[in-house]
Order: structure tokens, then C-alpha cells, then sequence
């Protein structure tokens, strides 16, 4: 089935933006009716390549090759037209259309002639080859499911005759049933002669579908392996190799204090089995989980931004109300989320402002906010955050998005709470940065606090904590003291739990 | 304010002038035009009138500043709330109330309506939905309620609130002036001010901070309401009576007064003192253009026109200082 010859070629593929080099003279290839899965940790280039060959990005040097002719994308459509085809990762169908609207959106040559039912005909044996032959083409895509919209966006691709179709992290945000379906429309792609490039964090996917694996860590590309040659554990050395030391702080030899947290059976609906877990005061607690593993949810629910439908939160011994953030607060409890720019931060205020934002009550007497107390609090929490000091009083959209992590972490220190959840505490942040606020985590607990991350990052997770808790798919897999992991373990955990490897 | 341990403010400080100067700037050029082109536009008496009407509309505005700030756009019942409000407040004064009682009656009515809508946005209604409903429900019950016919209060005995002049100026101008000194000391010194502008500048993360959206909602629209309210007791006690017309056009006014002002339409930006410039500015316009004899819709044609200016105007600035 994989001929010798490859369909897509890629050579010396070298991409920086600014001082980081994203791509390091990278070679990547596909064969005709190939499965090839691209893994790596976060960071490692994947997307920028994934977006190079969108024709998102140019790349800085390298050449590419398709059918064996040199080709150049300098936009979206002109990769479209080679037949190069993505899968988007946030989805990007329009709900209040329908399906086969979605199909044909944007299609230039389909001529005039839009009427729903003519639409509809065309669209047919295109969900067939996703394996939608059963739904109605006209109806809409907000009644689908992730999976089905996922599919659905497959099948827009297939209108376009895509001959390559990359899949980035496809299943991230699906359930175990729907992850199945995707991956037999992927086999069955595979079987009409398309070539698939398999984005995932997922390694048992690797194995299921791919015929082959490329392995990219930092920046650079490792060749590509057959997946029938390598094991599990040998995939994850390659993934790993070795580790950046100096980017974490010692841990320091304080021994943790009395239980500040306490999380008891707690369920939601994006978990799958009920969660336990304990802080202690001047302990780091990193839950390591792909997306939609649970891990980010956990925090969540903690926070009292889910609802629970049972378990129980407790804080310094008393309980806390459920489901209300304000009463999470109160009761001491911070949380910065994954997604800054949502819900993270004051983009059009000034980073004072952000700053004191969770601590009024401590800036304010008997509602009077006092100025001089806003100062003096967000230039403690500057000099402990090492954020510059000069630009408190500008827009907190101004500053870098390292800056701006440090102001959406640091805040919740104004108010000293007893635990600080934090779910992606580098997302989106340069390496120096994140070494900062490593360091600063470790020197708030160090301060008595008790720190929950939780990170699909695992050189992050090994790097800072002193307890480490495995999620896998809604569910928590392990809890184990530092000590009592490692990166293999670990990662074969959050990927690849049910396994009798070792 | 310029003691050696204060933090500088790097470069927010020169730019955060743009827009006040802005506001000033379009009053002077304002100013300008109607002492060029029309003599009795600068003149005492006419100041008077112009403060006196934009005392009104100044009131109004102020108020509805804070929902505009809080991310909840507009109230397009201010309009319905302030003529119900002088209706009430004249039936009240006929049926032999005690002044104080009436304003206290009045007070309440408008603050079940102003907690109402808040309360519905709270729970998620489109406040431009809700307000042009709830405007509707209480043109309606106003207009079936009274026989479309003016209430009369039959007495002088409040006539003294709309039509005295402290220290020569009219009570409505304090007002005004006052309203609009206490909202904006309480959006930039109190706890309350600032969870409004949170809110408004970005909900959710106001929400992880613990700010509770909704509760703002529901005192955002109740000061609005309250705003509304001061002005309708205004009206009915100096013409002693209430009709459903009076506030005919107070909606786009008071947006007007909004806009030009500069608080920006998502929320999370603006100030009470800019809005009541905003205020001047409108009733000033609308002043020199009836002394220049332009029909109603004329009027209505350059009030919209400042609206879109000023919109635009202060998108660009926007747009090019986060590009800067």
C-alpha cells in the first residue's frame, strides 16, 4: 500500500520567529496512501510545520516537493489547490448552515446553482466517505456532535479533492466512541489512496493507525521510523531525549506544612471517575494530562467553575461552597486558566488594575478604593513576579505574553489565598520567561501556599513538582510523590495508561 | 502627586488624554461655529438655556454611562422611564401628596423598573432586547393608564424643584453638576466604580476574579433608572404636570452624549465627566441649530451625524493606539 516513492517531500524546513527556532532544518516526507503520524512534546514544532504547509507560514529556508515538482504555498488557497488539505483543530464550520452548505462553502467552482436540494445530491457521496451517509445534508451543523462536525469538516476537504490530509490532534476533544469513528474514517482514507499526516499527543493512536512515525523534538526532526520497528518506550525516548535542567528551580528542602486542600471524590461531567487528591502548605502539586484528560478540569471544578455532581472541596479544614467562584475565593482559593485572553486577564486595563483585581476587598475601606494601597500591593506582587515595575500603569495588553502570564498568575498573590490553582502556567510563553515563573511558583509555596498546575507538558509537570498525579481521559490515573516517577513513566501514563509495558 | 516613591506610568499617561481632549476640543469648535455664525448663541441667557437643557439630558447620561461602562451597551427605556416618572410624580402631587412623599413614590417605581431589566440582562437577556421592551411595556401602560391625556398636579407646591435658581443657576444644572462629580468620583474611587469597569472590560475574567456580572447588571440598571426618574420629578415640577412626550428623542440624546464622550461601546472604558461634556455638546447643538431655524428633521440628521463621527473617530484612535 506504501509505495516507495513519497507524495509530499519536505527538506531542510527552517522557520524562527524572533530569537526561537521553531523548525531547525527539519525533513519530513509522505508516501502515497500512507499513514504518517508526527509526534513530539509541546514546542517541538509541530504546528509550526502543520501551519507551514497550510501555507499559514513561509518558511525561512528549505524546499518542499510535491508528486516530485517544487512547489511554494504562499497562502491558504494555494495549498488548497495542491491538495493539501488541514483539518482544523478549532473547528471552522458554521454552525447555523447546513451540512452540505458547510461542504461547499467557499467552493468557487461550484457554479450558481446553490438551491439546498441541488446542495444536497452533491454533498451525498461525500459524507458517505466519512461514514455520515446517514445524516440529512440539509440539516445543521449545530446539532452535531464534535465528532460528527469534525467529519463533516473532512468531508469539505474531500469536495476540494484533498490528495494530502493532516489531522492535527483530531481526537483531543472527543470522547472514547467518537475517537473510534475517526480513526475508521482515517483507515478508510487511507484505502481510497490518500495520503494522512497524523498530528497527535495520543501515542496509542501511533500504533493503531500509522504506518509510519516521525519524531520532532525541539525544533529538529528525527527520521521517520515504521511503526512496526520500534516500541512504545523506544517512541518515547526519542520524544524526550534529554532534559533542560537549568529551567527549574531547586525544590528547595522545606518540609510541606499541614493540609491546605483537600479534594475528595469529586465528579463532573467531564470527568469519568471521581478525583482525590491533597495539598499541603509550601507543596506543588502537577497534574499532568493531554487535552481532555481531566487534569484542567479538576482545577476548574475546584475553582467553582463546574458544576459538581458530587465530591467535595475543602479548604484549611472547612468546607467550600460549591459551584461559585466568588465563594472559591473566599474561602482562598485562586485560579488562573489555561486560556488567558478569555478569562485570565484585563487586556484594555492597566496591569495595576489587573493586578489588584481579585483583592479589592484588601485595597478598599468600606468601599473607598485607596490608590496608595493598590500601589504598594501590585508593587510587591511586581518585584516577587519580576514584572517591570515602569509599566504598571500601562494596558496589560501592551506587555508580552510572557508578561502578561506573570500578571494573570501574580495577581492572586495580592490577596495571599492558601491554595493557587494554575492550569497552563506557560502556555504561550518564551523560555525565559517560563523559567521565571517557575522559579516564582516555587518561592509563593515556598511563602506557605499551596500550588496545583495542572499541564500536558511533562518535562514541566517532573520539572517543578513535588507530588505528581497522572490524568488520562477524564479519569486520574496516579498519584506519586516525585521520587516515584519519571519521564517514562509518566508519559506512558497521561498517553498510554493501560498498557503492561514495564 | 509628585512624591519621589510614586510608580511612573511609562507611556499610558500622554495618550489616555487623547480622547478627553477630544470631547473638550468638539465643544470649543462647537462654541466656535455658533459665535461666528449666530450672535446670540454666546450670551448669558442662552447659556442658561443651553445648561438647563443639557441638565436634563446630562442626568439621563451620567447614568446610563455606568451601563454602557459595564458592557451592557444602552437603556432604551430612559426615555419611557423619566415620562412615566413625571406622570407619576404629577398624579401623586394631585391626589394631595406631601411633596417629599412624592418623590419617594416616584423613587421606588423607577427603581422596580431599573432592578427588573437589570435582573433580566443578569440572567442573560440582550439589554438592547430587554430595554425596548420593557419601554414598550411602559409607554403602553403610561398612554392606557392616563387616556394619552397630560396629568395635571393642581398645585405650585413642588413648582420650586424645576424652576428656583440657586446662586442664579437652576436646580437642575445642580444637579447635573453634582451627578455627575459623585459618578464619576464613584467609578474611579470606590470598589463599586471598579467592578463596573472589570465587568465590562472583560466578564468572565471579572467573573474568575470573583466579581459577580450579574449583580452588576442589576445596579448598573437600577442607577439608570434612578437618573431617569431625577429627571422626569425635574419636568413635571417645573411645567406642574406630566405628559408622555415629554422625553420624545431623550434615548439618542442621551446616547449621543455617550458616545461623544467617548466611552467605548464594548464596555470596560469611559467617564462620567466626559459624558456630561458629551451632554453639554448636544444640547448645545441642538440649541444653535433651533436658533439657526432647522426643522426637527434636520435636527435629528446632525445629531446622528455626531453620533457616527464620533464613533468612527474614536475607533480610529483606538485602533491605532493598540497597534502603537
Amino acid at each position: 500500500m506504501t509505495s516507495g516513492a513519497p507524495l509530499l517531500e519536505m527538506r531542510s524546513i527552517s522557520k524562527s520567529f524572533g530569537s526561537i527556532r521553531a523548525l531547525d532544518q527539519v525533513d519530513f516526507e509522505v508516501r502515497h496512501g500512507e499513514v504518517m503520524a508526527l509526534v513530539g512534546e509541546n514546542g517541538a514544532g509541530k504546528s509550526t510545520l502543520v501551519k507551514i504547509l497550510a501555507g499559514m507560514y513561509a518558511p525561512d529556508s528549505g524546499e518542499i516537493e510535491l508528486a516530485g515538482r517544487a512547489v511554494e504555498f504562499s497562502g491558504a488557497s494555494q495549498s488548497e489547490h495542491a491538495g493539501i488539505a488541514v483539518v482544523q483543530q478549532e473547528l471552522s464550520l458554521v454552525p447555523t448552515l447546513s451540512i452540505a452548505d458547510n461542504i461547499f462553502l467557499g467552493d468557487t467552482k461550484r457554479g450558481w446553482n446553490t438551491a439546498p436540494r441541488v446542495l444536497a445530491l452533491a454533498a451525498m457521496p461525500f459524507l458517505a466517505q466519512v461514514g455520515l451517509e446517514n445524516l440529512d445534508p440539509r440539516g445543521r451543523v449545530e446539532r452535531l456532535t464534535v465528532a460528527e462536525r469534525q467529519l463533516i469538516e473532512v468531508a469539505r476537504l474531500l469536495a476540494r479533492d484533498a490528495r494530502v490530509l493532516i489531522f492535527d490532534e483530531p481526537t483531543a476533544a472527543l470522547a472514547d466512541r467518537e475517537i473510534e469513528r475517526v480513526k475508521s474514517v482515517v483507515q478508510s482514507l487511507q484505502y481510497q489512496g490518500r495520503s494522512i499526516i497524523y498530528v497527535t499527543h495520543r501515542l496509542d493512536e501511533v500504533f493503531d493507525l500509522a504506518d509510519r512515525v516521525t519524531v520532532f523534538r525541539d525544533g529538529r526532526s528525527n527520521p521517520p521510523v515504521s511503526t512496526g520497528d520500534i516500541t512504545l518506550d523506544a517512541l518515547i525516548s526519542m520524544m524526550l531525549g534529554g532534559s533542560l535542567a537549568a529551567l527549574f528551580p531547586d525544590r528547595g528542602g522545606g518540609r510541606p506544612g499541614e493540609v491546605v486542600l483537600e479534594v475528595s471524590d469529586l465528579l463532573t461531567d467531564r470527568l469519568s471517575t471521581p478525583v482525590s487528591l491533597e495539598v499541603r502548605a509550601g507543596e506543588i502539586v502537577g497534574l499532568a494530562g493531554q487535552l481532555g484528560s481531566g487534569a484542567g478540569d479538576t482545577l476548574r471544578a475546584v475553582a467553582g467553575h463546574e458544576t459538581l455532581l458530587s465530591g467535595s472541596v475543602t479548604v484549611a479544614g472547612r468546607a467550600v461552597r460549591a459551584n461559585s467562584p466568588a465563594a472559591a475565593i473566599r474561602s482562598g482559593v485562586g485560579y488562573s486558566s489555561s486560556d488567558r485572553k478569555r478569562d485570565g486577564i484585563f487586556l484594555q486595563r492597566p496591569v495595576v488594575e489587573n493586578l489588584t483585581s481579585p483583592s479589592l476587598g484588601l485595597v478598599s475601606t468600606a468601599g473607598w478604593l485607596s490608590r496608595r494601597a493598590e500601589r504598594r500591593m501590585s508593587d510587591r506582587i511586581a518585584r516577587v513576579f519580576t514584572i517591570d515595575r515602569a509599566r504598571l500603569g500601562s494596558m496589560a495588553g501592551a506587555l508580552s505574553g510572557g508578561n502578561q502570564q506573570k500578571v494573570a498568575v501574580g495577581k492572586w498573590t495580592g490577596s495571599r489565598p492558601r491554595v493557587l490553582l494554575v492550569d497552563e502556567p506557560t502556555r504561550g510563553v518564551d523560555v525565559g520567561a517560563r523559567a521565571e515563573i517557575y522559579s516564582h511558583l516555587r518561592s509563593i509555596a515556598g511563602d506557605g501556599m499551596g500550588i496545583v498546575f495542572a499541564s500536558s507538558d511533562t518535562q514541566e509537570v517532573l520539572g517543578i513538582s513535588d507530588t505528581v498525579a497522572a490524568f488520562f481521559r477524564g479519569a486520574q490515573v496516579s498519584v506519586r510523590a516525585r521520587e516515584d516517577t519519571d519521564s517514562r513513566l509518566l508519559t506512558r501514563e497521561i498517553t498510554h495508561p493501560r498498557t503492561d509495558g514495564s | 502627586m509628585t512624591g519621589s516613591g510614586r510608580v511612573p506610568t511609562g507611556g499610558a499617561r500622554p495618550r489616555s488624554m487623547i480622547v478627553p481632549l477630544a470631547v473638550v476640543g468638539a465643544l470649543v469648535v462647537l462654541g466656535v461655529i455658533g459665535w461666528v455664525t449666530t450672535p446670540e448663541f454666546i450670551t448669558y441667557r442662552n447659556f442658561l438655556n443651553i445648561i438647563r437643557a443639557a441638565a436634563l439630558i446630562g442626568i439621563i447620561a451620567v447614568t446610563m454611562t455606568l451601563i454602557t461602562i459595564a458592557g451592557s451597551f444602552f437603556s432604551l427605556s430612559v426615555s419611557q422611564t423619566a415620562a412615566m416618572s413625571a406622570i407619576g410624580f404629577a398624579a401623586f402631587m394631585s391626589w394631595g401628596w406631601p411633596v417629599w412623599s412624592a418623590v419617594l413614590a416616584v423613587i421606588l417605581l423607577a427603581s422596580v423598573v431599573g432592578v427588573l431589566q437589570g435582573g433580566a440582562v443578569a440572567l442573560g437577556g440582550n439589554p438592547i432586547v430587554v430595554t425596548l421592551a420593557v419601554g414598550a411595556v411602559l409607554f403602553g401602560l403610561a398612554a392606557w393608564l392616563t387616556d394619552n391625556k397630560t396629568v395635571r398636579t393642581g398645585t405650585y407646591a413642588a413648582e420650586w424643584i424645576g424652576t428656583s435658581r440657586p446662586l442664579g443657576i437652576p436646580t437642575q444644572t445642580w444637579a447635573f453638576v453634582l451627578i455627575a462629580l459623585l459618578t464619576a468620583v464613584m467609578l474611579t474611587r470606590t470598589r463599586f466604580g471598579r467592578e463596573v469597569t472589570l465587568v465590562g472590560a472583560n466578564r468572565w475574567a471579572a467573573a474568575t476574579v470573583g466579581i459577580r456580572p450579574g449583580r452588576i447588571a442589576v445596579y448598573v440598571f437600577w442607577v439608570s433608572a434612578l437618573g431617569a426618574a431625577l429627571a422626569g420629578i425635574f419636568t413635571a415640577a417645573q411645567f406642574s404636570q406630566g405628559r408622555l412626550d415629554h422625553f420624545d428623542g431623550a434615548d439618542i440624546d442621551a446616547i449621543a452624549a455617550i458616545l461623544v464622550g467617548g466611552a467605548a461601546i464594548q464596555g470596560g472604558e469611559g467617564s462620567a465627566l466626559r459624558t456630561a461634556v458629551g451632554a453639554v455638546f448636544i444640547a448645545g447643538l441642538q440649541n444653535l441649530m433651533v436658533l439657526r431655524g432647522f426643522s426637527y428633521g434636520v435636527r435629528v440628521f446632525f445629531v446622528g451625524l455626531a453620533i457616527l463621527v464620533s464613533v468612527s473617530a474614536y475607533t480610529l484612535l483606538r485602533n491605532r493606539r493598540r497597534l502603537a
